[in-house]
């Protein structure tokens, strides 16, 4: 017998336990010891067929980092997820949520079939409905409404939604007819962009090339836990530290608690919750009173550094001027806490070592920085000069060339998206704002501009997000249709009259875009790996059943009714040849790059049925070619140049008008010097006020996100739940971390119950004494305290997102945490 | 449900594990085949190869036992005028199994792979299972038994692994 | 005789926990709840280690994952009264559950904590059982787990290389936890071979074992933070 190399590691990984062949029930019969009556159970079993075993691409989705992930598929299960060698993203890597997919897949706590609500709302009773019954359902309610003319009053909450995920939804929303398509996701995914857009103009977003970067200067940045895409970052800080011969790469980390990128940093600075802004400013004040900023940079790229004269004629302060004139030295001190020979030292330090990073929160979770902060932080990276340089900051390249023939669309359709946005986005205050979530609430209570008919929830859990339960509830209760996708009964879902449970992305076809941290685009592209362990359907393919159900025009939205084809025509471009290429070896892409970049090589069309192939087998495609020296994108202001005096955020505020105008102004940070025109497009970092007595509320909260949950919407997975707090040896449960010294002054020990409350609500913790906690600040986990969604996630722990209140930011009207202040009460 | 024997029980029953370990194969009790097979008429005169039936041999940790659909790609016609040749037809038009049952059969905690045995290290069925190819009615118990004793004396003459981690995990 | 070894680089390492779940999922661990994790009956083969040293604000915390040592000397082997932990003669320490009599000596005994008594029934909801993996063993109640450096999977890259008629390689054989490494921050390989990583890195500068002066003789080295 003759076997092939290939098919004998095909083989080699079929293999089976004795036991687990037989079934499932392998538990109550235990072996030898246990009896002979398992025994002889065991021995009726006979296993028939050989066991085939595959590792077939897909891509992970437990975050929105992008990841290529090899499912092993063994008979008809799933039993190991590693990372796909081949993808420029991970290389075969995976990080722990990765590793936990199958926990989301095999989730027993998963809805298995559709459901109508049976009780009262937010009741949770529900019965059992079919597929047919509930699509019909779905159908007639919309057509009912878009009858009436009144196809705006459906809208539909969103996750981060990308790819061809967010091309069906686009599509059926136009083609219904409403403009009502939001992104639920306070701040998430959006990070330092907005602040960059300002500075650098608007681009396909930005990036920052930690590898080759030989100093990195973290302004609570959360680098290692709560990053946009977690493998790649951790890859390229493997990298950074020791994937040079020499040059180890330094890193320097700001944040009120020693988290785990503080304990991985060189140097740990202990900083007032919140002030990470301000000592931006301080190092650049030193920057420029020292003179060691880049002088090149920043006259032949920069605007705004110095006082510049509009076109009326008037003198305008510059970012010198700024620094100058707000940001004394006693002044940082004694806003940020931070000893002044530090502030000197990392300044000084920072302008040496080249190329040299200055890093704000650039996470999914954290929401306190601030768009003025994100800028004073990201001008230092101006100040040295490091931008589109190795080990700079970096604009990511033009996205894939992806598109459908655009969605044609009737008069009805046409003048429901005429209406304003149920969040204000895109007009007046939110003229730049593609999403604004947290003016949902209030708008949905006010029924502002128009009451909303249907909500549809599609990877959005905003009672769980928001900050304003109560109201948040009363609002839903006003909705007359809700319908959720969500394949867990997350806390939103309580609320809905029609569950269409999803499935989860090992399920479902997939077709997603995104960036390499060195900003080249990635499509990656996958085929379900195995067939759904419950009866939910891919909300995408559900979409396309409603809209052809629905008949012309809205069945127009698609031009084919499988997702299957719909992903195929949308990666028709790339076969047209110019960049790009489906994944390869490492050493493969090295090589195409040379001969790119030389000029050598240039790509011709190719078979599109050969590419679709290809495509699947290796996992997606990329351009693995990035142009550095294109200023255009990467500066693309109304200057041409990087600006510190933001002309964007000028032409923004000239364009509101009276009363819009004096209400987007108050929410820019007041200065003691400069106007508040002035002040509102320069980086006026602040520190917000905590709110609260001082003296009955004495501790500061700093609310952080659990690294293990980051980016997670269904925390349901036991595996990640038992790892969350392993630096204070806690988990399942909510605590709070405090200086010992402070623990005694409030008279609380370590291990004790506490409520902590602020003067906004209360929760339950357990006191947790952290040398690595300021004193007088207790630092609380977010991303517990789910109040359903399964057994290992509802009930476990508090929210403490309830201890927070919030503000809206000027320009993107995202949602941001107020800082809190707290006492402890001992239960 | 059955409850978990106490420890000290277990301590008890140790012994008596220990010599299961020892004599870990076989049932104890005779087996009746389904269907009184024949493997002399099809290894010997036949002279078909064991993974014709067995498919799982060379390919997969453990052998298998045919499913009646292997069974039915040469007896889908009838080929003698033995009634227990009908009941394979039997089977297989009702959409059933046949009901084999094992006679070689090692404990849960041993992992041992046909594989590795027979396409890696290139060991003969016979090493293990004995005459049974040339056996002409189902035997009511494994032809030779299989006993840690004589896995070891095999492994340390072949110089194969003998870690303990090797074959229990 | 290769004699398996892991070298992790601390400096390297985000702490991320990717090697810890990877381990979970590879190696049929039960889920943990609130109650085992409170009376600290969780299983953990592998651990990410929090270690805090001087106060604030010149304070140092080093995360360390912790997988068994593989000692060269393990003190389980010695208070095992039946044998049924073992040292192979690749220098891997095993655990043979079935022979187990769940005693507890080698959990007090073993001074890095790495040996897991199965205070509860391992059971999953049933369509969690879809993911246990076919090539290792679910263990009982009342018996001690350990890590195994993924003792299967150098069975089958030996099948593989022995297949193709050419001796074990550098990828061949790898455990959960080093393979997921998103940081490339932990090596694993044949210390008996000058040439591997591990045999040249664990003579690194940077390198140290946990809890050497107990003569243990880990095979697991750690690479310090910092230049």
């Amino acid at each position: 017998m003759k076997m092939q190399r290939r098919d004998f590691i095909k083989l080699l990984s079929s293999s089976t336990t004795f036991g687990l062949a037989y079934g499932y029930g392998l538990f109550s019969r235990l072996p030898g010891i246990s009896g002979s009556e398992a025994l002889a159970k065991q021995l009726e079993d006979v296993s028939l067929r050989p066991v085939e075993e595959k590792w077939l691409p897909s891509i992970c989705r437990q975050c929105a980092g992008g990841c290529g992930v090899l499912v092993r598929v063994y008979g008809e299960r799933a039993v190991k997820l590693d990372g796909n060698p081949l993808h420029p993203i991970n290389g075969g890597r995976l990080c722990a949520r990765g590793q936990a997919g199958l926990q989301l897949l095999y989730n027993p706590d998963r809805i298995a079939t559709p459901l109508a609500r049976a009780g009262n709302r937010g009741e949770g009773k529900w019965k059992p409905v079919s597929w047919d019954e509930a699509l019909g359902t779905v159908g007639e309610k919309l057509k009912a409404l878009r009858k009436q003319g009144r196809p705006h009053e459906l809208a539909m909450l969103t996750g981060a939604q990308r790819g061809l995920e967010r091309t069906v939804s686009e599509r059926f929303m136009a083609a219904y007819g409403s403009p009502n398509l939001v992104r639920y996701e306070p701040d998430r995914s959006l990070g330092m962009n907005p602040a960059l857009n300002l500075m650098q103009g608007q681009a396909a977003g930005f990036t920052y090339d930690i590898e080759n970067a030989a100093h990195i200067l973290s302004f609570n940045s959360a680098l290692l836990e709560d990053h946009w895409s977690p493998v790649q970052l951790f890859r390229a800080y493997g990298n950074f530290r020791r994937g040079r011969k020499e040059n180890r790469g330094k890193l320097v980390h700001a944040e009120p608690r020693l988290s785990v990128t503080g304990a991985k940093a060189d140097e740990w600075i202990p900083i007032k919750p919140g002030s990470e802004g301000i000592l931006a400013m301080g190092i650049a004040s030193i920057l420029i009173v020292e003179k060691r900023y880049d002088e090149n940079f920043v006259t032949e790229r920069c605007f705004g550094f110095d006082d510049w004269t509009d076109e009326s004629g008037t003198l305008r302060p510059g970012f010198r001027t700024l620094v100058i004139q707000e940001y004394p030295m006693d002044r940082v001190v004694k806003l940020t806490g931070v000893p002044r020979d530090i502030i000197i030292r990392t300044a000084r330090e920072f302008a040496r070592v080249q190329p040299a990073l200055a890093i704000g929160n650039d996470g999914p979770g954290v929401r306190h920085q601030g768009i003025y902060n994100r800028m004073a932080i990201h001008a230092l990276n101006a100040l040295v000069g490091n931008i589109q340089k190795p080990g700079g900051v970096l604009a990511n390249a033009r996205p894939a060339d992806l598109s459908l023939p655009p969605v044609s669309r009737d008069r009805v359709a046409d003048q429901g998206l005429s209406r304003p946005r149920l969040d204000g986005a895109g007009a007046e205050r939110y003229a730049v704002a593609s999403d604004v979530p947290a003016s949902v609430t209030d708008n949905l209570l006010e029924k502002k501009p128009y009451p909303i008919e249907i909500l549809m929830l599609n990877g959005a859990n905003p009672l769980y997000e928001s900050l304003h339960f109560e109201r948040l509830v009363k609002a839903l209760k006003q909705i007359p249709t809700i319908v959720s996708f969500s394949p867990f009964h997350d806390e939103t879902t309580q609320w809905a009259d029609l569950v269409l449970p999803d499935t989860t992305y090992l399920e479902k076809w997939q077709l997603d875009t995104t960036y390499t941290l060195k900003g080249h685009p990635v499509v990656n592209l996958s085929r379900p790996v195995l067939k759904a362990p419950f009866d939910g359907r891919d909300t995408n393919e559900v979409l396309l059943a409603v809209a052809a159900s629905m008949g012309k025009p809205v069945a127009n939205a698609f031009p084919s009714t499988r997702i299957e084809d719909l992903a195929k025509l949308s990666l028709q471009p790339l076969s047209k040849g110019g960049s790009g290429e489906p994944f390869g070896a490492p050493m493969e892409e090295l090589w195409t790059r040379l001969l790119e970049q030389s000029g050598w090589k240039v790509r011709t069309e190719v078979d599109f049925e050969k590419l679709w192939a290809d495509l699947l087998e290796r996992g997606g495609w990329w351009d693995p070619v990035y142009y550095r020296w294109e200023w255009r994108r990467a500066l693309a202001t109304p200057s041409g140049r990087f600006e510190f005096y933001s002309l964007g955020a000028r032409d923004y505020f000239a364009k509101l008008t009276g009363m819009e105008r004096d209400m987007a102004l108050q929410k820019t940070p007041r200065l003691v010097n400069l106007q508040q025109a002035d002040a509102a497009c320069l980086p006026a970092a602040s520190r917000a006020r905590a709110g609260g007595n001082e003296t009955l509320y004495a501790l500061e909260v700093n609310p952080y996100f659990i690294p293990i949950l980051s980016g997670i919407t269904h925390t349901n997975q036991p595996w990640l739940q038992d790892v969350t707090g392993f630096h204070v040896y806690q988990n399942w449960h909510t605590w709070v971390e405090i200086h010992p010294e402070t623990a005694h002054q409030v008279g609380v020990h370590n291990g004790d119950w506490v409520f902590v409350e602020s003067p906004g609500g209360r929760v339950k913790a357990r006191v947790r004494t952290y040398e690595g906690a300021m004193p007088h600040v207790i630092n609380l986990p977010v991303g517990l305290g789910h109040t359903s969604g399964g057994r290992w996630t509802a009930g476990i722990g508090e929210n403490v997102l309830k201890l927070l209140q919030a503000r809206q930011e000027p320009f993107t009207g995202q949602e941001q945490f107020k800082p809190a202040r707290a006492r402890l009460i001992k239960t | 449900m059955k409850k978990e024997p106490p420890i000290t029980m277990r301590l008890f029953a140790l012994s008596l594990s220990a010599a299961f370990a020892l004599v870990c194969s076989g049932s104890a009790s005779a087996v009746d085949q389904p269907i009184a097979y024949n493997h002399y008429k099809h290894t010997q005169e036949l002279e078909l190869e064991c993974t014709m039936c067995h498919t799982g041999v060379s390919t997969q940790i453990r052998a298998t036992l045919p499913s009646a659909e292997i069974c039915i790609s040469c007896h889908e016609e009838p080929v003698t005028d033995s009634a227990e040749e009908e009941k394979i037809r039997q089977y297989y038009a009702q959409n059933e199994e046949i009901p084999w049952k094992r006679l070689f059969q090692v404990p849960e905690h041993v992992f041992f792979s046909h594989r590795r045995h027979v396409t890696v290290a290139g060991l003969d069925c016979a090493k293990c299972h004995g005459n049974m190819a040339t056996q002409k009615k189902p035997p009511k118990k494994a032809p030779m038994a299989i006993s840690m004793k004589a896995c070891m004396s095999c492994h340390r003459k072949l110089q194969a692994q003998i870690d303990c981690v090797s074959c229990h995990r | 005789m290769a004699k398996w070894g892991m070298v992790i680089d601390l400096d390297k390492c985000t702490a991320c926990q990717a090697c810890v779940i990877a381990c979970q999922a590879e190696n049929n661990i039960p889920n943990s709840d609130p109650e085992a994790a409170r009376t600290g009956r969780n299983i953990h083969w592998m651990e990410m280690l929090p270690m805090v040293e001087e106060e604030y604000p010149h304070l140092r915390m080093r995360l360390m994952p912790r997988p068994c040592m593989h000692c060269e000397k393990p003190p389980c082997i010695k208070v095992c009264p039946v044998n049924a932990t073992q040292i192979s003669s690749e220098g891997i320490v095993g655990q043979i559950n079935a022979r187990c009599i769940g005693c507890r000596y080698c959990t007090t005994a073993c001074p890095y904590t790495v040996k897991y008594f199965n205070w509860f029934k391992p059971k999953w909801p049933e369509v969690m059982e879809h993911q246990l993996n076919p090539d290792v063993q679910v263990r009982y109640i009342g018996v001690v787990e350990k890590c195994t450096f993924c003792h299967h999977r150098l069975q089958k890259g030996r099948d593989l290389a022995r297949y193709e008629g050419r001796e074990l390689g550098p990828d061949d054989y790898m455990p959960a936890c080093v393979q997921t490494c998103p940081a490339d921050a932990m090596y694993f390989g044949d210390l008996d071979n000058p040439k591997s990583s591990v045999a040249i890195l664990s003579k690194s500068k940077r390198a140290f074992h946990l809890l050497e002066d107990l003569g243990t003789h880990p095979k697991v080295t750690y690479l310090s933070e910092g230049v």
